[in-house]
């Protein structure tokens, strides 16, 4: 016996549309709407802040030897209490919002501080969604990983540095 | 009186020897009624309506006959489901003069001191009309009933449909009638009972009043009524905030006051804290106040469930800020009506502690509908408030603001008859009324694109909804 025709198998079924989304403009463009505006991703800018991985695998001591190359620790001086207290102090210093949206990290973002000790004080203070001044920082879950983008509001781009 | 918590009563000074009730029903032979004591003897100190709600066999009309003899007044008892209007006044006569007179009968409401309308849900709603004002202004016809001190009443649970309860007769009591009902006391069941409360219960004869007993309870009332008229002017302000704070909270979780019981609330919690010192000198302000909470709803009479998680977060809000000022900003945030209000201001108030701050938005955020909960977390990050949040709430909003700050995209396949592409029809002719030029156009488009996506979107009405909602928070975040 032949096998029935599937073009025949799915004729009483109702069709099938594909819903598509890829931001305002897509859309836009769907509806064939100029409005000669550009396609952003996102909204803000976005920040990105990686560590090396030779600097990431190094102790609190080592960190601190590379961050404070001219101070010693003394002997009985908790490094990680240090390092913590560095990169708080650093984390004030940031022109950042005291709060700002985690993305994934693109190389195509820009690079505004390239130094450890920033990296350091925006991944340790990191959840999954969201960076926060105020946080206390982990080097535990913030070595998870050696890069982050943070999405900077339209209201704070004005205060960011010049690319270094 | 040493001050326990932010809502302390505070008394002038008075010759009156320590006196503690404690057990004054009991020692009429009332068993395992002292969880509702106070409430009880604040009724009888007030003279306010009062009615008892509970399952049959809970001793409701016992507890009222009871007390009425301890009180040696004259009571008619009647069966609200039996009750004709001429078994209440007589009957009615033409007078000389040619007004209308009415032949008393032994079991007419003339006269008594105290009244009990026993079934009160399974009356007739034309008796239900007639017994409203006696409730609520001692009057039958238009006439001033002058003896008539206390109007009580008793219910089954009534029964609603979400939930049969085998009461099928006992309707829910109209609104109005409810709300003249100053206290609203759930019965304790059997199961509330302790293992020897019980046994006494199930060994329990019908005794007389005994005299002393009788006399105990006549004390505790006057010694309550003593207490209410001496509470020292910082008590009573700080109850009035309190009761201010835990109306809006309670209105905010969808249990609305009216403003007459907002005022009698503000009574219960005089009075209840006033019979719970009269029971025991040591009674604890704050728990006073919430057993005045508890039995001061009337939703319990209309069959709107009251849950207990939502009444004690209230409360303990309400207590909580009961001795702020009028003009601090955690006063008006917690009295504002509408979530956004409440966040506007507390993104303002930039002296709000980082919990305080991250238990309110929290909160808006879980009260905000799709919609002006993205339009909201996106005003968080933008005026970069967020800073202010704990980590926990922080990463929520991040989730977030995730979808609304970078485009969500997806590619979905649907059957054309189903909601959800309708739902799409709309939501795209919506979003192309935006403005791709402006930027926060985008984020309103990804946020619905973002709803959409995650089946919160499935009807074209709740596009609309959602596309709405969103626009006006925006804009009423933007303005403020």
């Amino acid at each position: 016996m032949k096998e029935p025709c599937a073009l025949l198998h799915n004729m009483s079924a109702p069709p099938k549309s594909v819903v598509k989304y890829e931001g305002l403009s897509g859309l836009a463009r769907q509806k064939k709407l100029t409005y000669g505006a550009s396609v952003n991703k996102h909204y803000g800018r976005p920040v990105r802040f990686y560590l090396a991985p030779q600097f990431a695998c190094l102790s609190p001591v080592g960190m601190l030897a590379v961050l404070r190359p001219n101070q010693e620790l003394l002997p009985g001086q908790d490094a990680t209490k240090d390092l913590y207290s560095l990169i708080n102090d650093h984390a004030q210093t940031l022109t950042l919002p005291d709060g700002c949206a985690v993305i994934k990290s693109d190389h195509a973002h820009s690079v505004v501080w390239d130094d450890p000790l920033s990296a350091l004080a925006i991944l340790t203070k990191c959840t999954e969604t969201v960076w926060l001044r105020s946080k206390s920082p982990s080097l535990f879950s913030g070595l998870q990983r050696t890069a982050v983008s943070l999405l900077i509001p339209p209201n704070f781009i004005s205060q960011l540095p010049e690319k270094t | 009186m040493k001050k326990v918590s932010a809502l302390a009563p505070t008394i002038r000074d008075s010759d009156s020897p320590a006196f503690g009730a404690k057990g004054c029903l009991e020692r009429l032979g009332l068993i395992g009624f002292s969880s509702i004591e106070s409430p009880l003897l604040a009724a009888l100190a007030t003279g306010n309506p009062l009615l008892l709600i509970g399952a049959h066999g809970t001793a409701k009309s016992l507890l009222l006959t009871r007390i009425a003899t301890a009180l040696g007044l004259v009571f008619r008892h009647y069966n609200a489901s039996l009750l004709n209007f001429d078994d209440l006044v007589g009957f009615p006569l033409p007078g000389k003069d040619g007004n209308l007179q009415y032949i008393r009968t032994p079991a007419a409401i003339w006269g008594a001191g105290a009244v009990i309308f026993d079934e009160i849900s399974r009356c007739r709603p034309d008796i239900q009309n007639k017994l409203f004002p006696i409730i609520h202004e001692r009057r039958v016809q238009g006439m001033l009933l002058e003896d008539l001190r206390f109007r009580w009443a008793a219910m089954n649970p009534p029964c609603t449909e979400d939930d049969d309860n085998g009461y099928a007769g006992s309707e829910p009591l109209d609104a109005a009638l409810a709300d003249r009902f100053a206290l609203v006391v759930q019965m304790p069941a059997w199961a509330d009972f302790t293992p020897s409360q019980q046994l006494e219960i199930i060994q329990a004869e019908d005794t007389p009043v005994d005299k002393s007993a009788a006399q105990n309870l006549q004390e505790a009332i006057a010694r309550t009524c003593q207490i209410i008229e001496s509470f020292e002017l910082d008590f009573t302000s700080s109850a009035a905030r309190y009761v201010q704070t835990v109306v809006a909270l309670l209105s905010q979780a969808g249990l609305q006051l009216s403003p007459r019981r907002a005022n009698l609330l503000f009574r219960n919690v005089l009075a209840v804290n006033a019979a719970a010192l009269a029971l025991d000198p040591d009674a604890a302000a704050a728990q006073s106040t919430l057993t005045a909470l508890r039995y001061s709803l009337p939703q319990r009479a209309q069959g709107i469930p009251i849950p207990d998680i939502k009444l004690l977060a209230a409360h303990r809000e309400a207590i909580r800020t009961a001795n702020l000022d009028n003009a601090d900003p955690l006063r008006a945030i917690l009295c504002a009506a509408s979530p956004l209000k409440r966040l506007q201001l507390a993104i303002q108030a930039r002296k709000l502690s980082k919990q305080v701050f991250s238990g309110i938005v929290a909160d808006c955020i879980a009260q905000l509908g799709p919609g002006a909960r993205e339009a909201s977390v996106a005003h968080l990050f933008e005026s970069g408030a967020v800073g202010r949040l704990n980590a926990a709430v922080a990463a929520q909003a991040g989730e977030i603001y995730k979808d609304v700050a970078t485009t969500p995209e997806f590619s979905i396949t649907l059957h054309a008859s189903n909601g959800r592409y309708r739902a799409w029809g709309r939501l795209k002719d919506l979003l192309s009324t935006l403005n791709p030029a402006t930027p926060q156009a985008h984020l309103q488009a990804n946020a619905l694109a973002a709803l959409f996506s995650k089946n919160m979107l499935s009807t074209p009405e709740d596009a609309q909804a959602a596309f709405e909602s969103f626009a006006d928070a925006d804009k009423y975040l933007r303005c403020a």
